[in-house]
Formats: C-alpha cells, sequence, structure tokens
C-alpha cells in the first residue's frame, strides 16, 4: 500500500485518501468544494484540531492531488500504525464513541452534522482517542433526522453492549460485520436483564425491532425538532458513558502476578530488554511487542520515545495496558490479537483493511515469554515461528524459555510431551535461517536466555 | 445554539443509507426525549439564573 488510492477510501464522494512515498494524504473532490470552504470558515475543524480531537492537517495545493479532479489535498499528522475497531479493547471503543458523540455535538453547535458514524474514523495517539476523518461533516439540515445514527449503533452501541453484558470478547465480532454489528442479532444475544437499561431498550432493542419491520419500504417523512436532535444525542452518549465491564479476572490479565520470575529476575529482565533495544541502530520508528500483556515491556520501548504498539490475545490485558498507557501519555497502543489467528485482510476485494502482517514489518519486535507458548500452547514449529518474526520485524528480541522452565512444564502437565525439538539449539539453528545473532544473554536468576537478532536481508 | 452560519443553501452530502427502519424509530425516540430534554435545560437555565442574581445581590 505505498502508493494510489487507498482501498477502504471509495464510499464517499467528497472525497478519498492515497499514498504517496509512504504518507498518506487526503484528495479533497468538487462535490465537496463548497462545504469545505465553509466549514474552514466556520472554526469547527481549528476548534477540534486545537482541543486534540481532530488529526492535524497540512493543507498542499490541488496540484498535489493524484487526479485532475482535486480541489485541495490535506497532509494529516502521520500516525504510528492504523488500527481496527475489532483490535480495540472495551475502553478503548467506549472513548472513541464518546469522542464522535462530543464531536458532533460540537459540530451541532455551530451548524454543522456527522454524516457518517463509523468506528473506523477514529484512531489513538498517545493514549487518545483521535478523529482522522476531515471530510465526515455536512451542514446540519435541521428538521432532517441523523442519517449516520444506525451506523453510530453498529459500530459503538452494539459492541459496547455485548461487551458490557455478554462478553468483552465480543467487539471481535466487528471483524465479521465490517459495518457494524447487526443490530438484530445483538439483540439476540443480549441477556433479559439488558431491558431494564432504558437507552438500550431504546436504541438496541427497539431499534432492532425497527429495522427488521421497515424491510425495504420506502421511508415515511418526518422531521425533527432542533430540541430533539440535542435531546437523542444527549442520550445516546449518556448510554454509552453508563456501559462498563464487569470486574472479571482472567488467565493472561494477571499473568505476571503469576509469574515464576523472582522480583530481582524480572529486574534484571527489564534492565536486559532496554541494554537490548539500545543497540537496535538506526533508533525504531516503531515496535511491536507480541504478547504483550500488562505491557510493562511495552511502556520500555515507548518511554525510549520508540511508537509501540503492545498486542496481546487477552482482552483483559488489553484494556489494563489501555489505562496505562493513557495514564503515562506515551506513544504506546496496546491492541488484541491472537497470533495463531491474526488480523486477516477483510472488507470489499479483501482489501479495505489491512491485516496484521500487511501493516509491518516492524523496525522491532519484541516477544518476551512468549516463544512458548506458540512452539508447545499451540504445536507451531520452531522454524515457523522463525519465519513470522522475519515478515514481522527487522530486528527481534525474544525470551527463550527453556523445557526445564517452570512454566512449560505446568503448560506440559496435561498433556503428552511430543515436542523433541523444543531445545535452544534447534530454536537458535532455525532463527538462524532469516536472522543474526547480535547477542545471546541469560537472565540472571532464571533459566532464561534473552536474544537480540537482525534479520540478514535489513 | 451558538455561531449557527447561514449553511441552508448548500445541500448536504449525505452517502449513506440511513434505513427506514433507523431513521423512523429516531425520529419516536427523539421526540419522546424532547421533553424530558427541554425541562431539563429549561431548570437548569432557571438555576443558573437565580444564582447569578443572588450572587450579583450578595456583591450590591
Amino acid at each position: 500500500m505505498n502508493g494510489g488510492r487507498h482501498p477502504a477510501s471509495f464510499r464517499d464522494p467528497s472525497g478519498f485518501i492515497f499514498w504517496r512515498d509512504g504518507r498518506l494524504f487526503r484528495q479533497i473532490e468538487p462535490s465537496y468544494a463548497e462545504h469545505w470552504e465553509q466549514l474552514n470558515a466556520s472554526g469547527l475543524l481549528d476548534e477540534l484540531v486545537k482541543d486534540g480531537l481532530l488529526v492535524p492537517h497540512e493543507v498542499f495545493p490541488a496540484g498535489e492531488g493524484i487526479s485532475e479532479s482535486a480541489v485541495a489535498v490535506l497532509a494529516p499528522e502521520r500516525l504510528p500504525l492504523l488500527s481496527h475497531p475489532y483490535e480495540w479493547s472495551f475502553s478503548q471503543l467506549k472513548e472513541a464513541a464518546l469522542l464522535t458523540m462530543e464531536i458532533q455535538v460540537r459540530a451541532l453547535k455551530r451548524g454543522w452534522i456527522l454524516k457518517d458514524a463509523s468506528a473506523y474514523n477514529v484512531q489513538f495517539r498517545r493514549g487518545q482517542a483521535l478523529f482522522i476523518d476531515t471530510l465526515s461533516f455536512e451542514p446540519w439540515d435541521v428538521g432532517a433526522p441523523w442519517v449516520a445514527y444506525g451506523q453510530f449503533c453498529r459500530h459503538f452501541l452494539a459492541p459496547l453492549a455485548l461487551a458490557s453484558y455478554v462478553d468483552p470478547r465480543c467487539i471481535a465480532l466487528l471483524r465479521n460485520h465490517v459495518d457494524g454489528i447487526p443490530l438484530d442479532l445483538a439483540a439476540a444475544m443480549m441477556p433479559r436483564k439488558a431491558k431494564w437499561n432504558m437507552g438500550l431498550t431504546m436504541h438496541l432493542f427497539a431499534h432492532a425491532r425497527a429495522v427488521q419491520n421497515a424491510g425495504s419500504g420506502a421511508a415515511k417523512s418526518g422531521k425533527m425538532s432542533e430540541t430533539a436532535t440535542l435531546a437523542l444525542m444527549g442520550n445516546l452518549e449518556a448510554t454509552v458513558m453508563k456501559l462498563a465491564l464487569p470486574p472479571q479476572k482472567t488467565t493472561w490479565g494477571e499473568y505476571y502476578g503469576d509469574t515464576n520470575y523472582l522480583a530481582e529476575a524480572m529486574e534484571a529482565k527489564g534492565r536486559l530488554v532496554a541494554d537490548l533495544v539500545d543497540r537496535v541502530q538506526p533508533k525504531p520508528h516503531l515496535a511491536w511487542d507480541l504478547g504483550a500483556n500488562d505491557a510493562r515491556f511495552s511502556m520500555t520501548l515507548a518511554e525510549r520515545g520508540i511508537p509501540t504498539v503492545a498486542w496481546d490475545m487477552d482482552v483483559m490485558a488489553v484494556e489494563h495496558a489501555f489505562h496505562r498507557a493513557k495514564a503515562a501519555g506515551k506513544e504506546m497502543l496496546p491492541l488484541v490479537l491472537d497470533l495463531t489467528n491474526p488480523s486477516p485482510r477483510i472488507g470489499w476485494a479483501n482489501e479495505e483493511r489491512a491485516s496484521f502482517l500487511d501493516r509491518g514489518p516492524a523496525d522491532l519486535v519484541t516477544a518476551l515469554a512468549l516463544v512458548h507458548h506458540l512452539a508447545i500452547g499451540n504445536n507451531v514449529p520452531l522454524p515457523m515461528v522463525a519465519a513470522f518474526m522475519a515478515r514481522a520485524g527487522r530486528w527481534v528480541i525474544i525470551e527463550w524459555v527453556p523445557k526445564s522452565d517452570s512454566q512449560v512444564q505446568r503448560m506440559l502437565s496435561s498433556r503428552r510431551d511430543v515436542f523433541h525439538d523444543y531445545q535452544e539449539e534447534a530454536f537458535s539453528a532455525a532463527m538462524s535461517d532469516h536472522f543474526e545473532t547480535v547477542q545471546r544473554q541469560p537472565i540472571p536468576g532464571s533459566e532464561r536466555v534473552l536474544y537480540l537478532f537482525r534479520r540478514r536481508d535489513g | 445554539m451558538t455561531d449557527m452560519p447561514s449553511l441552508q443553501a448548500i445541500a448536504p452530502l449525505a452517502y449513506l443509507d440511513g434505513g427506514t427502519g433507523s431513521m423512523a424509530i429516531q425520529m419516536v425516540i427523539a421526540g419522546a426525549l424532547s421533553v424530558g430534554f427541554l425541562v431539563k435545560t429549561q431548570w437548569k437555565a432557571l438555576v443558573a439564573r437565580l444564582q447569578s442574581r443572588s450572587k450579583s445581590s450578595v456583591q450590591e
């Protein structure tokens, strides 16, 4: 995706995104020209950018576009990685929903309205939700219903309600439903007690029935007063605000509290990881911490000014890591990812939303206390682990966990040991097919070893 | 509403299909909510007015 029009940017005729020299630009088309002029004059964009709600952009002349139809070209501020809503935790999706509503309310105050309410219009920067679709605004036609109401409920309300009342993993349903979770599906999955929530009764249950009953009939004409519109937005926002995760524990969410590391060994590991990171040259522009858990080592990278994505399969681990990132204000983005089934390309022509590997390779990948989960927990042969790492990163820091380690022994206690090749020599040989070993560093106070590898082709 | 410019001259460029059911139900919901909303906003305005009046009388 290094040149030409972005494959997800085709629905709105107002403009589109394109790539040039690895940078994203937004081209404005003639149909939006008059709106663009008015929108700039309204002061809304300046207000949103100033308050950190909307991505800042530079304006380039029309000649910088990729077709003659360009009216203007915007270059939004670069973000380290574009994430997808099905990779977010509950709080990330909730903050994206609340940001969308806040922008909607601010826009209404200036006579504008959001013409779409897609969760893909939101990204994260330094722990804060950030709106990225500068062309999502159109003049508010007072009296008309909000055209994006259904989309807001499918993209935000339905997955948040399912996460809150059923299971936080339900957010991953957005991967199957690229335009949001169908409301009848969400309503069918919700428990009876959710009907006591008046907001959900209106915006989810009644809404789902209305959508089903409407079929393909023509819309009845009707008007919504200004007060009614503001009341609807206020209630939607309050409904989202009230949704919360039930208190719960997960195995992975508490992994570090349940580790076999002694405190001194963990401290030593932290120092050694930091030393290895400092050996990576040139300084990475993007790091991926795979199996990041509560993202403590991701934070080590972020504190060194390296934009870091903390990937983990456990939604509660990502949830906790997000709160950590938000509090620290560092460029660290926790995301949900099952490495045995990473995010695929989805959407129209399988190209709209990039896969996990499409967004790499990262300059640096860290895989700490992960390899045994892949090789023993999921039966992935070590050469396949090594080949995957070579696709994911240019430099890799891996923690080797030997079979004698108590964590591995615990994994093997309930199954037959068919992992005769799970040896450090075999691991090192598999990695050497793709990488050169820069450093091998045993972790004091443990049987584990840290490796720093550099990919042979750089 | 503040700073509402005159934008009616420009036609909206909605490209989404709002969906018949979604458009209809939101009008019903918004209508029902607007009564409470109106009462709430009027009440807030009244309280604010009373507070500012009591402040100014204290200053006098």
